[in-house]
């Protein structure tokens, strides 16, 4: 422990003296720095967690509307009632905070918060752009499929302590629901990885840089059906129609949120369209080329602007303005993409009627969890039946990694000692290569 | 400092956590603790840069055994299991297996020679170091910050050239010159100096999740760092394992040291069958009162 202590004391004169970094005008320490950029990612990450809902809320109204021939939404905000999801947000404050006698108080008020900080916490790892990420790791999506297994409790603890039946049964089923789904997801989560070779989901989603055919859910028949069985696993994890059991309200009234209302019932569907939105993202990421727009001749053209872009501006370190507006192309790809998953989800929502619980056990257990299975092993048995080869004949070829690799905004003050590691990656993935052939 | 706060802070919770399920008699708020106590160590995990450990944590013990734990107990009894009420027996017994449990994860930590553990082997681009820091030193504006930087520099070379020699097999690959003991102030410096101008790209405890694999291998047993090259470039300090077996072999001067070091798989075995009795106790005490209703 005294190391740590040391640590501590031996590291503010070097700041002081030597690593100031100039922000807006001012030089700033890079603790300070880092703060300030940590406060910025948590921002940047609270703002899709709250917005995603915001819009999808309004998205699901406006569709189910649609889908049932009816408007939907039409008044709040002027046109399309595009302000619905804040009206309700108002309303949703404005009620009491009621807890039920015979519940469980401090539990009852802790659920919703459960729920929303696992889904909130999964962003932190979720790449929306390349080098867009608040904490980068290279088990990325490990670490996420961890933080996800977190969500279940709060829907545990808000069924039990509602002390109430509906509320019991509807956590008991939504609980079983989801650990079950969770392993056909990580299962699936996992053909991409195959084909790839990194859990490093920015890494992941460099690698499907150029033309479509790069994008992982055409690498090998096993990818393409991985993605589907991924969406529909996904549908159900997050407790989304037609697995909707939790909430069937000609059975269980309302499920595990029965007994809630006002803000704390809103961060339950917080939570939901929050993690809809993750999941389609994680989604976009694996299978479906991230950020990446598809068609070769642009990405080059937007590479080749980063390459020339030069170095970073005078007055914030490490911010390129060139590179910055890249990524927010990168970006604005990115979330296109999860947004129609999303909107996916939703349509197939007003589509499909509900399954029945011990239908929706079967389907994971009977059919989802072995198909998930066989497709994996196909993934892994691909390369050696084939060959190096992806399913069209072109394409990336199986465990080369990305070309280009990720640097983010912010690390790109230190970016000449990524270079060194990443040219030490590459020479370790061609002497791997080489030893395959 | 403000890894130091988020020590502190999440080592808080998990204590607080941890007293909390002991003194709760709730099984459903033990429960809640019990999240709480096992995501701040997963926290912990994170915070050095120990990702693996920390997903698996969470993955684990929090998604995976407490749920069966509340699935297992919570929801498969009927009203009186909630309130759990101990004899005075059950209390002692308890608290005598806790403190014995205590004990052995004591003397596991302070077993270990944490100095040593840290600056063994580094991989280092030297250049980079050096260019990174002549940068910063041109980038300051006044004369006494630059020739105090130059000072920072020049030291920083003459002590990794004193301490630490290049394996003949990766030129940027160094280890720990024989007979080197660096105090822990120099350790601390080097590796601070390497880390600010980035040219190190490994060391165990490098950037991204690279703790992740000496940690995990060594609870599976094998210590990367120990027994990695220790034959060529320096003496095996032994394993992980305690000063006090060390002399001892020291003094027989016959070595009857392990042959590899054995990391910390026994303890993170016992920790295991301490779950694993925790289960069936919970097990046990759901199935009892059913019976006791029939």
């Amino acid at each position: 422990m005294d190391y740590l202590a040391l640590f501590a004391a031996e590291t503010p004169p070097s700041i002081a003296e030597m690593d100031r970094l100039p922000i807006c005008g001012c030089s700033v320490s890079p603790t300070v720095a880092a703060i300030i950029a940590a406060l910025f990612h948590a921002g940047a990450l609270f703002a899709i967690f709250g917005l995603a809902p915001f819009a999808f809320i309004w998205a699901e109204r406006k569709i189910s509307g649609r889908i049932q021939d009816r408007l939907g939404p039409t008044r709040v905000g002027g046109k399309f009632g595009w302000l619905q999801s804040l009206a309700d947000g108002v309303k949703l404050i404005q009620k009491e905070d009621l807890v039920p006698s015979a519940a469980d108080s401090m539990l009852f008020r802790m659920a919703p918060y459960l729920v929303c900080i696992a889904s909130f916490c999964a962003f932190m790892v979720l790449p929306f752009s390349d080098g867009w990420i608040a904490v980068s790791s290279d088990i990325g999506l490990f670490v996420l499929v961890g933080i996800l297994s977190l969500e279940v409790f709060g829907v545990i603890m808000a069924g039990y302590s509602s002390g109430s039946k509906w509320s019991l049964f509807g956590g008991m089923r939504e609980a079983a629901q989801m650990v079950s789904y969770e392993i056909p997801l990580a299962i699936c989560a996992l053909i991409p990885i195959v084909a790839v070779g990194t859990l490093d989901l920015n890494r992941i989603g460099n690698y499907q840089e150029g033309w479509l055919t790069n994008w992982l859910i055409f690498h090998d028949p096993f990818t393409f059906i991985g993605f589907f069985v991924y969406f529909t696993v996904a549908t159900a994890g997050c407790k989304r129609a037609p697995f909707d059991l939790a909430e069937a309200e000609s059975e269980l009234v309302g499920g595990f949120h029965t007994e809630y209302s006002g803000m704390r019932w809103s961060f339950f569907f917080m939570g939901e369209y929050a993690s809809m939105f993750l999941v389609s993202g994680v989604a976009a990421v694996l299978f479906l080329g991230g950020w990446n727009s598809g068609l070769a001749p642009l990405e080059s053209t937007l590479d080749g602007l980063v390459a020339s872009s030069g170095g970073a501006v005078s007055w914030l370190a490490g911010f390129n303005p060139l590179a910055y507006l890249v990524n927010v192309v990168g970006l604005v790809i990115f979330l296109t993409k999860a947004a129609l998953l999303v909107i996916v989800q939703i349509w197939v929502r007003w589509t499909f009627p509900r399954l029945r619980i011990d239908q929706v056990m079967t389907t994971c257990l009977k059919y989802l969890v072995p198909i998930s299975c066989f497709l994996f092993l196909g993934a892994t048995v691909w390369p050696l039946v084939i060959g190096n080869r992806t399913m069209m004949g072109f394409g990336l070829p199986q465990g080369e990694l990305a070309p280009k690799e990720s640097v983010s905004q912010v690390e790109a003050a230190a970016q000449s000692a990524t270079e060194t590691s990443s040219v030490e990656v590459a020479g370790v993935v061609t002497e791997g290569a080489a030893k395959a052939q | 400092m403000i890894e130091l706060f988020f020590y502190y802070f999440f080592a808080a919770w998990a204590v607080v956590g941890a007293m909390a399920v002991v003194i709760n008699q709730n099984v459903a708020r033990m429960a809640f603790w019990l999240i709480v106590s096992l995501g701040s160590t997963a926290a912990l995990f994170f915070l050095i840069h120990a990702d693996f450990v920390g997903a698996t944590q969470l993955l684990i013990y929090v998604g995976g055994t407490l749920v069966l734990l509340i699935f297992g107990v919570m929801l498969t009894t009927s009203e009186p299991l909630l309130r759990i009420r101990m004899s005075m027996g059950d209390l002692v017994i308890a608290a005598s297996v806790g403190f014995l449990f205590l004990a052995m994860i004591n003397f596991t930590v302070s077993a270990v020679n944490w100095d040593r553990i840290t600056l063994r082997q580094i991989r280092v681009n030297l250049a980079t170091v050096e260019e990174h820091a002549k940068e910063r030193i041109e980038a300051l504006n006044s004369k006494e910050d630059k020739e105090s930087a130059q000072e920072r520099l020049a030291e920083f070379k003459s002590l990794f050239e004193e301490s630490f020699t290049a394996t003949q097999s990766d030129p940027s690959q160094y280890v720990l010159a024989n007979n080197t003991e660096l105090e822990p102030r120099d350790e601390a410096f080097l590796l601070n100096f390497m880390r600010t101008e980035g040219g190190l790209t490994f060391s165990p405890e490098s950037e991204n999740g690279g703790t992740g694999r000496p940690i995990g291998l060594s609870l599976l047993g094998t210590r990367p760092d120990q027994d990695l090259k220790r034959t060529d470039d320096h003496q095996t300090i032994s394993p992980g394992y305690s000063n006090r077996a060390r002399r001892r072999t020291l003094e027989s001067s016959e070595t009857t040291e392990p042959a590899l070091s054995t990391g910390y798989l026994l303890p993170f075995e016992i920790a295991s069958v301490h779950l694993l009795v925790v289960l069936i106790g919970a097990a046990y005490l759901a199935r009892a009162k059913r019976r006791v209703e029939n």
